[in-house]
Formats: C-alpha cells, sequence, structure tokens
C-alpha cells in the first residue's frame, strides 16, 4: 500500500470515530431526554387507547 | 381530541394472510427440499422438481413472500400507529400488496421452470425485477408521504429501520439486477467476473443486512415494548445501534468471498467489518431484552412475548456466530459445509421468524378487531412445534458442518487427503434426516398458526369490526412539518 493509501485509510478511520463518538455525545445531551422518555412509550398508547 | 378519521388497517389485514400462506408455502418447500438431500429419489427425475430449481423458491418464497408481506404489514401498521395519521394514499397502498404478490407468484412459478438469473436471493428474471422495482417505489412513497403527514413531531426509531429498508433494499435490488434482456425470459448481468462476484454479494450481504435484519428491528423496536407494556429501555441508546449498523453493515459483504479471486485487501475489509458489526446487533439485542425488565412474569402467560424474547436470544446469537465466522481462519473451517445453513438458519428461523411470529401475534387481534388470538393454546403448542423444529435443525447442521469442515481439511503426511468426498456425505446423512424431522415440526406450527388466524378473522371476514380512531395529539408548537389537521 503506497502512503497515500495509508494515510487516506488513517483519516477515514479517525473522522469514523470522532463522528461514533459525536454521535453517543449528541444523544446523550440532557436537553433530548424528556423527548426520548415520552418517544420510548409510544408504543404502548395501542394498548392504551383500546382500554 | 374528537375525530372521525381511522386507521387503514384493511391492506395490513390482506399483508396479515398473504404472510401466514407464505409462510407454509415457503417453508414447505423448504422441507420438501431438505427431503430429497436425505433422499435423492425424490427428485423423482421431473426438472421442475429437482433441487436446485426448488431452492431458490424456497429462499424466495420464506424471505420475500412471507418476511416481506409481514415486513410491509408491520410497516403499515406501525407508520400508522407512531404517527398517530391515516395511512397515504390508500389506492397505491392496495397495489403495493397485489402487485408484491403478483411478483410472488410469478417468482415461484418461474423458477422452477428454470427461467432464471442463477443470482443467489436474486433469481427471478429481468420482467419480475422491473415489477419488484415498481412495487418498492410505490411502497417508498405510501410509507415517506404517511411519515411526511404525522402528527408526533419526532420520527420514533422503528421508522428510522423501516426507512433504512425501504431505501437500502430498493438501491441494491436496482443495482445487482441491471441486465440486458435478450428474450422474454433470458438476461444477462451488466457485470462480468469478479466484478459480477462482489457485486452479487454486496447485494446478497446487504439483502440479510437491510431486509432481513433493519426490517424486522424496526418491527422489534415497536411490538417489543408494545407487547412488554414497559417503555423501550433506552431510546438514546437504540439511535446508537440504529446509526451504527447502518453504517457498518454495507462493507462487510465481502466476507462471503473469503479464499476467493477477489483481491486479498477487499476479504480483510469484509472481515473487520464484520467483527465491528457484533456491537450496534448485541445493542440492539440487549436493548429490546432489558425493555422486558419488570415484565418477565409475562413469560409465563404470553407465547407472543415468549416467540419474541427467543427471537432476540437467537438474534444475538447468529450475529455472534456470522461475525465468529468472517474471521479468515475460522471461515476456512466452515465455508461450503452446512455449518452456512445452522448460522442462516438460526438467523432465519430463531430471529427473523420468531420476531415475526410474536409480532404477527401482538398486531393481529389489534387489526382484526379481537380482544386476543382465538386460541391462547394454540399459540402455545406454535411456540413449543417451532422452538423444537429450530433447536433440532440448528443443532443438526451445525454438527453436519463440522464434521465437513474437519473430513474435507484432514490430510495425511504426504499432503494427499484421509476421506473421500463420499465419506463426509454418509457420515452426515443422520444429520439430514434429523434436519427434516425439524422442518417438519416448524411447518406444523406454522399451520397452527394459520388456523388461530383464520379464527381470530371470523369477525373481519363478515365485515363486523370497526374501524379503529386515530388519537389526535395535541400539536406541538412550530412543528416541521405541520402535520394535518383532524378530520372531522
Amino acid at each position: 500500500m503506497s502512503a497515500f493509501w495509508g494515510h487516506l485509510a488513517g483519516v477515514i478511520t479517525v473522522t469514523l470515530m470522532l463522528s461514533f463518538i459525536a454521535t453517543w455525545i449528541w444523544v446523550w445531551n440532557g436537553r433530548h431526554k424528556p423527548k426520548y422518555d415520552a418517544l420510548a412509550r409510544l408504543p404502548m398508547q395501542d394498548e392504551e387507547n383500546r382500554a | 381530541m374528537h375525530t372521525n378519521e381511522t386507521y387503514n388497517d384493511h391492506v395490513v389485514r390482506l399483508f396479515l394472510l398473504a404472510a401466514a400462506v407464505w409462510g407454509i408455502i415457503g417453508m414447505s418447500i423448504g422441507v420438501f427440499a431438505a427431503a430429497q438431500l436425505a433422499w435423492p429419489a425424490l427428485n423423482f427425475d421431473i426438472p421442475w422438481l429437482t433441487f436446485s430449481r426448488l431452492r431458490p423458491d424456497h429462499t424466495f418464497g420464506v424471505i420475500f413472500a412471507f418476511g416481506g408481506s409481514a415486513l410491509m404489514g408491520t410497516c403499515y401498521y406501525v407508520v400508522q400507529r407512531t404517527g398517530h395519521t391515516r395511512l397515504a394514499h390508500p389506492r397505491l397502498a392496495n397495489f403495493t400488496f397485489w402487485g408484491w404478490q403478483l411478483a410472488c407468484v410469478l417468482a415461484m412459478v418461474t423458477m422452477p421452470l428454470g427461467i432464471t438469473q442463477s443470482k443467489e436471493y436474486a433469481e427471478p428474471e429481468w420482467f419480475i425485477d422491473i415489477l419488484v422495482a415498481v412495487v418498492w417505489v410505490s411502497l417508498g412513497i405510501v410509507f415517506f408521504s404517511t411519515l411526511a403527514r404525522r402528527r408526533i413531531q419526532h420520527i420514533y426509531v422503528a421508522n428510522w429501520y423501516y426507512g433504512a429498508f425501504i431505501i437500502a433494499v430498493g438501491l441494491l435490488h436496482i443495482v445487482n439486477n441491471l441486465a440486458l434482456p435478450v428474450s422474454l425470459t433470458k438476461s444477462y448481468p451488466i457485470y462480468s467476473g469478479v466484478v459480477d462476484a462482489m457485486v452479487q454479494w454486496w447485494y446478497g450481504h446487504n439483502a440479510v443486512a437491510f431486509f432481513l435484519t433493519a426490517g424486522f428491528l424496526g418491527m422489534m423496536y415497536y411490538f417489543v415494548p408494545r407487547q412488554a407494556q414497559q417503555p423501550l429501555w433506552s431510546y438514546r441508546f437504540s439511535i446508537v445501534n440504529f446509526w451504527a449498523l447502518i453504517s457498518v453493515y454495507m462493507w462487510a459483504g465481502s466476507h462471503h468471498l473469503m479464499y476467493t479471486a477477489l483481491p486479498d485487501w477487499v476479504q480483510s475489509v469484509g472481515m473487520a467489518f464484520s467483527l465491528v458489526l457484533l456491537m450496534p446487533s448485541w445493542g440492539s439485542a440487549a436493548n429490546g431484552l432489558l425493555t422486558f425488565n419488570g415484565s418477565w412474569l409475562k413469560l409465563k402467560e404470553d407465547p407472543a412475548a415468549k416467540f419474541m424474547v427467543l427471537s432476540l436470544v437467537f438474534y444475538a446469537a447468529s450475529t455472534f456466530e456470522g461475525s465468529m465466522m468472517a474471521i479468515k481462519t475460522v471461515n476456512s473451517l466452515s465455508h461450503y459445509t452446512d455449518w452456512t445453513i445452522a448460522h442462516v438458519h438460526s438467523g432465519s428461523l430463531g430471529w427473523v421468524a420468531m420476531i415475526t411470529i410474536g409480532s404477527l401475534y401482538a398486531m393481529a387481534p389489534r387489526a382484526l378487531g379481537r380482544p386476543a388470538m382465538h386460541s391462547r393454546r394454540a399459540m402455545e403448542i406454535h411456540f413449543w412445534l417451532h422452538i423444537a423444529g429450530l433447536l433440532m435443525y440448528v443443532l443438526a447442521m451445525w454438527t453436519a458442518g463440522v464434521t465437513e469442515g474437519l473430513m474435507w481439511r484432514a490430510t495425511n503426511a504426504d499432503g494427499s487427503l484421509v476421506y473421500p468426498f463420499i465419506d463426509s456425505l454418509i457420515a452426515i446423512k443422520p444429520m439430514y434426516w434429523v434436519r427434516f424431522l425439524g422442518g417438519c415440526l416448524i411447518v406444523s406450527g406454522m399451520v397452527v398458526m394459520a388456523w388461530n388466524l383464520w379464527h381470530t378473522a371470523a369477525h373481519a371476514r363478515k365485515r363486523l369490526i370497526t374501524p379503529i380512531p386515530v388519537p389526535i395529539p395535541e400539536p406541538v408548537a412550530h412543528q416541521v412539518p405541520a402535520p394535518l389537521p383532524a378530520v372531522g
């Protein structure tokens, strides 16, 4: 593998890792919590509506 | 808020019925093909009854006809419930049902006649491929139009999986089936040689990824919390797993071509991504299982919940197995043996079929206007028939696969083979009998389910059920896109 492809592979790997970490930070941001808590209960409403 | 708007469950019921019928047809063909491997005389020297022609009928029947019908039906059910809105384009939705059934019938009839592209999981010829593409684009229009008119601002995670399933399968289907027709019944792919092989396995593996995984995860993320009557264990975790899964899965296809003419580095890329893939796979399995925390007692009384929990256990087990089999040294033992068959069926009968059956049992009473399934005892019988058949099947094929791998690799000191090939066939013959018996149990379970669904649908057949009203939530300020106003 030439130096160019080696560097490109390294850049892609680091970019993917940073994207992954950024996703975790974004998702665990506290401001999303009320919305996510409500969404986690959304499937249960089908049965609640039946009752 | 009062409204006259109701959910469109008519097309859901049609897909539910189709899934039950195709499940029996597809799996019965599989059992017959298994019997032919144990007793080759069952070919009867009739061309359209040979194993080579029935095998694609089995795979197409269970994956696309059974699985596809279940996915489309649940997709239409879930997108309405999680968006609190009625399905968009009802006529187009009906077209997706009839168009899909026509494509399945055409494929299932033409393949035994020898009309085939000879591409695994993409056997139907060009005219059927075009019909499938038209139906698929229609499915996308109905699904995304319904999402656009939702009254819940955020798109629930199950819809992300269904959306990925629709977009990616459309892309895979069209790219892999690019071909030049030379007559009504024959076409040639535009790819050749190793490029053809790589495109085929980019398609084949991602059909597993986006049809048999993403689509059924959409089903899981809705029906597991609904059946457990518990909120999803971690909504945040489901988002991380979604992005990780769809980012990684696309690159793992080359693990199907280990030790072939494919460049070695491409094989290594496939192996590395297959190992990384274990994390999002186990993430979703854990999220589903932990959602049952606090309602494990349901397992004693609710067979649908049993199907769901066991499906998640098999999802975790088969994805672990898949990642291990992608390691080159392991693959050198497993490839071309019945271990691959064991792995595929652990995933398809363990994960895909069981999450489907659990979800159908959960959805059917609601869609058919009944308080519960007609017979809980029949559900219980189905569960035990399926589990017993599945374990017999998978254990038999694991044993056969490892036996074959070890016998084929055994060499004498001078490098010659210890065993002639026929010895390995004789050694695994009892395992083929066990596989056939396991298959019989599984098909019996599917017949029990069809009987149960038929009786649960008695009121629907007499048109005695009333449509379910859409609950209209209070509007969220500045919601984009603006939800539809309530009707009535």
